[in-house]
This record gives structure tokens, sequence and C-alpha cells, in this order.
């Protein structure tokens, strides 16, 4: 049976479509202003590209911020439950998993069994998340790409002392034009977003081995970072942002197997 | 029609403050919830709205002297007194239910509160500030949990130029410690006066004793038969508690709400149908009194059942006429959430053991320090008895401070953990 997982976040929506759980298609693309269109268009995009058209998918589960708005999808289920299946699925082993999103980030703590046990989120600042990353490379007038770059040749970080995201954009701005090196002032945003995640992994308790998903996951400056604060080599799956929407896909296929 | 709906616009439009200290709007409220159509099922809810209605009424029309008072200052103390109570906490979560919470709490800011104050006073704050608020004749705070209840309040007895008493409870629960706090609570009724007479003391402990034996029949009923209460009523009735005991309103409330949960329970059990029951929550602190769809709905929908709450527990001795200070005393060292936190822990456990419930949820207001710096305590107990607790972190007044989606995204998640998902 085909079934399908759909992920509709704050910044992207994604689809993963699995034909007895083999991943035969998926898409990524902006979410924009309006999560039900994202949604459509993310499904046709991933059926498209598989030769499929919605009848075909036998069950859909949503996830992510936008997941009551996805009209054709049996089941809603929240990205803490679909991280943690997705993460596990790829990474037996794994027992916390980070995510960091476009505007969330969490940890969640898995059971030996794979059943989250616990979870933290951060609640009401979006600092340390994906959309703070993208307003500081535009306050240094680069990319997350070339961010990385930077925070390559880097020796030390300059510490970032703003919580908020807008404060710590003009702290940036003040760093830049007091001369210090732009690549130390982006390990120093990395550092800050080390910060955030040490708190939420404390919350839960650590528990190696410990993946990363979402997004930020392919900023290896960041990982870099929270590898070295947390004192664990992080786990990092492929696609990393594709594993909520393979979560909620794997659920479907769950579902779809009991109702048979 | 929709009497409260109406009172919700009219309250903060123009005219809202002359409508608050006006007898033909209090006659016509009171007349439009008696012309109502309520089901049989909700006409408790009928008695709490008219006991709120003739409280405030009593309280702006001044038919007798007012006196305002922290939430863990017993409200038999003000009834013996022939007085009224008023909250300007309940006012305050009224306001939350109205929509109008963050205009008085920007209300507030504006004068040079701090932001980081709870914002229940800082809503309280703004009422008074605004002229919403009725004229104390005396103000009686309790040294117990809030101190920024005590600060507002002593605060508002200099703007106003009342008498301010505060009633000292130790720390500890133990015989010095309820003769120390009786004389005081005597000397605090001589001083607002006149001392009451016994037949007056008797008949509001009687009330108030009558009144928490319906409540605990209430409990009793929740504990052996699940999913009772309907999305509102979930965390709910806090303000009769802290406000109500004493008076023939309250009694009357808690004996029509008992009713119709045992017709509630004879329906379930008459269905006899099993199905599938969702997870039993122990509720912790209060819960967002302004209009949203994470609680109602969780409840409503039967994704959650909340079996118990914290903060809507019996958790006194029943009065006794013969011995009023130290009654009145024994109750305010006896509230679980005073002294060390490890007494909140073990009530927190006794509950969570008595009703089986699968999972808790601390509701964590902002700038609430005393309910918020146990949390960790209580969440390794509770793990102790393998039962997981959710901090959900919000405002309790002031909807801004509390994201609908974020929120869903916390409980549901947490739901999806208690099922194993």
């Amino acid at each position: 049976m085909i079934v399908a997982g759909v992920d509709v976040g704050s910044l992207t929506a994604k689809v993963v479509l699995l034909c007895d759980g083999r991943m035969i298609g998926h898409s990524l693309l902006p979410t924009g202003a309006n999560s039900r269109a994202a949604a459509e268009r993310a499904m046709e995009q991933a059926l498209a590209g598989a030769g499929l058209a919605l009848a075909d998918v036998g069950r859909v589960v949503a996830t992510g911020y936008g997941r009551i708005s996805v009209p054709f999808a049996a089941q809603a289920v929240t990205e803490i439950t679909c991280h943690g299946r997705g993460a596990r699925a790829l990474l037996p082993a794994v027992r916390t998993v980070i995510d960091i999103g476009g505007q969330d980030s969490k940890a969640i703590r898995l059971d030996d069994q794979g059943r989250v046990v616990d979870f933290a989120m951060n609640d009401k600042c979006a600092a340390g998340t994906g959309r703070f990353l993208e307003v500081m490379a535009a306050a240094l007038e680069t990319d997350l790409g070339g961010m990385v770059e930077a925070a390559r040749h880097a020796t030390q970080a300059v510490p970032i002392s703003s919580v908020c995201t807008v404060f710590a954009e003009s702290e940036v701005v003040s760093l830049v034009a007091a001369g210090r090196p732009k690549g130390e002032i982006i390990r120093g945003l990395f550092e800050a977003v080390a910060d955030k995640v040490e708190v939420l992994a404390g919350r839960v308790g650590l528990e190696p081995p410990l993946a990363m998903t979402g997004g930020v996951a392919q900023n290896a400056g960041v990982v870099a970072a929270i590898s070295r604060r947390l004192g664990v080599e992080l786990l990092l799956p492929p696609e990393p942002q594709l594993v909520g929407a393979y979560g909620a896909a794997l659920i479907a296929g769950e579902q779809a197997a009991k109702s048979a | 029609m929709d009497v409260m709906g109406e009172v919700r616009t009219r309250l903060f439009g123009p005219a809202g403050r002359a409508l608050l200290r006006s007898r033909l709007a209090y006659i016509l409220v009171e007349a439009g919830l008696r012309l109502e159509r309520v089901p049989p099922d909700r006409r408790h809810d009928r008695v709490a709205a008219l006991f709120a209605v003739r409280q405030t009424g009593q309280a702006y029309l001044r038919r007798r002297p007012v006196v305002w008072t922290s939430a863990f200052v017993p409200s038999e103390l003000i009834y013996i007194l022939g007085k009224v109570p008023f909250l300007p906490e309940v006012a305050a979560a009224a306001c939350a239910a109205m929509g109008h919470a963050p205009d008085m709490v920007q209300e507030a800011e504006k004068g040079g509160y701090a932001s980081d104050l709870c914002t229940v006073h800082r809503c309280g704050l703004g009422l008074l500030h605004a002229g919403y608020l009725p004229a104390p004749d005396a103000i009686v705070v309790s040294s117990a949990l809030c101190d920024g209840g005590r600060k507002f309040l002593a605060h508002a007895a200099r703007q106003y130029g009342c008498p301010f008493y505060l009633l000292d409870v130790p720390y500890d629960d133990d015989p010095d410690t309820l003769d120390y706090l009786a004389a005081q609570l005597e000397e605090v009724a001589a001083r607002i006066g006149p001392l009451p007479p016994q037949r007056l003391i008797e008949r509001v402990f009687h009330l108030s004793n009558q009144a928490r034996a319906e409540h605990l029949a209430i409990n009793d009923l929740r504990q052996r038969q699940r999913g009772l209460l309907r999305g509102p009523e979930a965390v709910g009735y806090t303000s009769m508690l802290m406000m109500g005991f004493g008076s023939a309103g309250c009694r009357q409330f808690y004996r029509l709400f008992r009713r119709s949960l045992e017709r509630r329970a004879r329906a379930v059990r008459e269905a006899e149908v099993q199905i599938k029951r969702p997870p039993r929550l122990l509720w912790l602190h209060f819960k967002p009194y302004y209009p949203n769809s994470v609680l109602p709905d969780l409840v409503s929908s039967g994704k959650a059942e909340i079996a118990v709450e914290e903060m809507n527990m019996v958790w006194w001795e029943e009065l006794d006429p013969a011995w009023p200070w130290l009654s009145l005393a024994r109750k305010m060292t006896s509230h679980p959430g005073w002294g060390p936190a490890q007494r909140r822990v073990e009530r927190v456990l006794d509950l969570a053991r008595r009703y089986q419930v699968d999972g808790a949820v601390h509701f964590s207001h902002w700038g609430c320090r005393q309910s918020t710096g146990a949390v960790r305590l209580l969440q390794d107990a509770l793990r102790g008895e393998g039962i997981p607790l959710l901090n959900l972190e919000g405002d309790c007044v002031d909807h801004r401070n509390f994201l609908d989606g974020q929120a869903r995204t916390r409980v549901e998640g947490f739901l999806e953990l208690l099922e194993g998902c």
C-alpha cells in the first residue's frame, strides 16, 4: 500500500511517499502564507515525481505546525511523535532526538522501544531556531552556507549575549562595526544555538545515542557546536528535513495495516 | 439571548464603569439569566452566574461594606462580619474571560509596573487605575503563597486610604501557629468590626460545611466514575472556592453541580459502552481564563479527561463554630500549597494515586514563582510513580502570552506520549 506523510512547518512543507515501507517519492517547498495550499502543492509535487495520483494513496498522516490545515489527511500527529518515529526508523539505536526547525526546537527522549517518554520545546521565543539563523545570515550579508564556511576558519567564538533574535541581530551589526571577524561572530551564533539545545536536552535527560533532525541539522557549524557542548557525537539521518514527514508516513502505514 | 455575552461586550465599552454601578443593570442581568433557557444539566452554571452577579452588585452598589481580600483569606471571615468579599484576582480572571485583560495589563505597565510581575496582579492594577474596581472599606491579605498579591493590595489600600490588615501565616503548621493565627483573625475581625454574634458564625459555618460536604461528594464521584466533566467545567469554578464558602449561593451551586454529575454518572453506567477511554490527567495550578481552543477542546473532544484538579479540592476540615478563630486559622494553615514544597508534592502524589491518573499537566503561569518553583520536584516525584508530567508554560490572564498552536502541539504531543504512540 502507498501511504504519505505531510509535514507542514512554518518555513517548509514536506511530503514523503512510502510503498510497503520504501520511500518512492518526496517533496520540499516553501510554506508561504497558506499552509493548506502549501500542503496541496507539496503533495502534488511528490505524487508527480512518483507518477501517482492522490487516489493511489491509501492513507495520509499530517504533522507540523500546519497539520490541522491538511484536508486530505486522515489523522494529525504532532511533530514530536513523528520526528521520534522517523529518527528511530532511520537510526535504530537513537535514544534522544534534537529537532531544530524554522521556529521550533525540541529535544525528544525515546525509550528502548522507540516510544517518546519525554520532550521539551522552546517556549514563546524563536531564538536558536532556523529563523534565527536566517535573520543573522541576512544581517551578515551572507547565506547559511556562507556562515558555515566562515565559521570553519574561526579559531574562537564571540559570545552573543542577547536572547532575543531582534536584539541579537542588532548586537551582530554592532560587532561587525567594531571590526570583529565575521567567522568569530558566526561561531558565537552557533554557540548561542547550542546554549538553547543544551537546556532542552538537560530538561529531558540526554541519553545517547543522539540524533539531530530538521533543517538546521544541515548546518555543519551548528551540529559541531552542539556536539562540542553536549560532549557527544550527533547522528545525522540522510535528508534531516524530511524526518518528520517520514515518521508521519510510517504512522500512516501502521494505521493502514491495522485497518486492513 | 446570551446574557453574559452582552455583559462582556458592554462592560468594557464607553459606559462600562457606569454600568457596574447601575442598579438597573444588575436587575436586568439577573432577570436575563433567570429567563435564559438552561438545560437541567447546566443549572449549576446559572446559579454560579447569579451568585457572581449578586456578589458583584453588592460590592459595586455598596449595599454592605466591602472588604477586599487576597485569594487565601477564608471567605467565611468576611461573611461572619456581615461584609461583602471582593477579590481583585477573581476580577482579573473575569476580565480575562471577557478578553480585555491585555488592555488592563497595558494600563498597569503604562503606570510603570514591571512586566515580569504576575499578570493577574498587573491586570488587577490596571483595573484599579482605570476605575473599574469597587472602593474597599478594608483590605485583608494572607502572607501565604502569593507575594505579588499582598504588595498589590497594600498599594491599593494606600490609594483608597483604607485600613490594610496582613494575616501572617507561619511556615510551619503546629499548635503555636494556630494560636498565633487565630489571635490575628480575631483581632482583624474586631478592628473591622463589629465582632459577629454567635448565631451568625453558626449560620455561615453551617453553610460552608454543607458546601464542603457537597464538594467532597463531587470529588468522590469523579474518583469513582470517569469522564463526568464537560470542557468548560474542567479546572473551573475556582472563584466559588475562593469567595463563596459561607454563602447560601455557594452551597446551592455545589448541591446542583453534584446532582448534575450524579445524573451524568448514571447515564454513563447505563450505557455500558466498552470504549477506549482517553488518558486521565491531574491538572496542577490554574488554567487560561480567556477563550482558547486548547483546554476546552481537550475535554470536549474526548482526547483526555481531567480526572482531578489540584486547585479544586477541599483541603480543610469542617469548621467548628465553637472555635471560630482556630477553625479559620486551621483552614489557612492546612492549604497544601503553603509551607515546604514537599507538602505540595505529597498532596499531588496522593491525588495522582487516588484518582489513578495517567499523566499530569502543570500550567505554569507567567510570574507565579510560588507554583512554578516546585515543577521539577513535582516532575521527579511523579516520574517515580511512573506518571509523566507536562510543564505547560503560559498565562492565566493575558492571552498574548499563550500561543494556541504552540500549546496545542505540547498538549497533543503529551497525549500521544501517554498513549504510547
